[in-house]
């Protein structure tokens, strides 16, 4: 089945494997996982800084967007109703781990250190102070861990993942300008982490 | 946005950096199709996981307090199990010391019957 034609949007595209989904097509529900699970893991393992935890909530994720997808009207689009169940489900979760193990930096892509674009990047935000990356990754893992739920859904959301404000209010059901306090204040604070780095 | 916050931004970016291994994606599919082939997307990976060792607990307690109450019940029951099997008792014979008063006497203001 061809998902996505040339003129289709990805949002249209979304709404034809919803359909088809709906009506017992398995393969075009695994189309929406294979293009979904990357963004979803993301959100999911920085807010619980965990490769383990992400793996198990990403898959409890699709497993409940699966289930209840017959309730699935189309008010929002897939996207953000997905992402709405994802952000729920983290909180709910990182409520009852309740600070268990709280961040493993020992899982972390391990490769990190020789990719190129990470390092120009490190050097482009701070080039006076080219430390150990891992330093620098362990101080950032902190610092967001330093945060609290709230305010680390927004942060990951719009600065790490680059989701607009807009579509962030209508996942986390807040008004815009609850989440632009939010980040405000998350910056204001992570600043203070960051303070080394950024002198 | 300041300068320092503009920094901030600049280092958080870099997280985008860390990703899982290569092909994690695929294998992420194939557990969740297997998952689905097996009827188990209605459990949770982690609820069983995180929440496992609480729910224990919470189960022995319920089992340790409906036990208890079961065991206050018992003991507090009157006289104990053996009161059924008693048959050397002999029935209760209630004997009022005073007359009953019979309750079909005429009340002693006449009452008035409409006529139709």
């Amino acid at each position: 089945m061809s998902s996505e034609s040339a003129n289709e949007s990805p949002a249209d595209a979304d709404k034809v494997l919803v359909a088809l989904a709906q009506s017992g097509d398995t393969s075009a529900f695994d189309q929406l996982v294979v293009r979904y699970s990357p963004r979803l893991y993301g959100m999911i393992y920085h807010m619980t800084s965990n490769n383990e935890d992400a793996n198990d909530l990403t898959q409890d994720v699709f497993a409940k967007a699966y289930r209840s997808l017959s309730q699935f009207r189309g008010r929002s689009s897939f996207y953000t109703w997905i992402y709405a169940i994802g952000t729920n489900m983290t909180l709910n979760f990182l409520k009852k781990r309740n600070r268990r193990a709280a961040w493993s930096l020992d899982n972390l892509d391990s490769g990190i250190q020789n990719d190129e674009a990470m390092v120009d990047l490190a050097h482009a935000a701070n080039p006076r102070h080219q430390s150990d990356l891992n330093e620098l990754q362990k101080k950032l893992n902190e610092a967001m861990q330093s945060l609290s739920n709230d305010h680390r859904a927004v942060v990951t959301m719009f600065d790490i993942q680059g989701i607009p404000h807009a579509e962030i209010s209508k996942i986390l059901k807040v008004s815009e300008g609850t989440v632009r306090s939010r980040l405000f204040y998350a910056h204001r604070q992570l600043q203070g982490h960051l303070e080394e780095f950024i002198k | 946005m300041n300068e320092p916050e503009k920094q901030v931004q600049k280092l958080i970016r870099l997280k985008r950096f860390e990703e899982p291994r290569d092909g994690y994606f695929v294998d992420f599919l194939e557990e969740f199709r297997s998952r689905r082939n097996e009827g188990e997307t209605s459990k949770g990976f982690l609820n069983s996981r995180v929440s496992g060792g609480v729910d224990n607990r919470k189960w022995f307690i319920g089992a340790g307090i409906a036990y208890a109450a079961l065991l206050v019940v018992v003991l507090m029951w009157p006289n104990g199990p053996e009161a059924k099997q008693d048959s050397s008792r002999q029935p209760v014979i209630f004997e009022p010391k005073q007359p009953i008063r019979n309750s079909l006497t005429p009340p002693k203001v006449p009452i008035s019957i409409p006529r139709p």
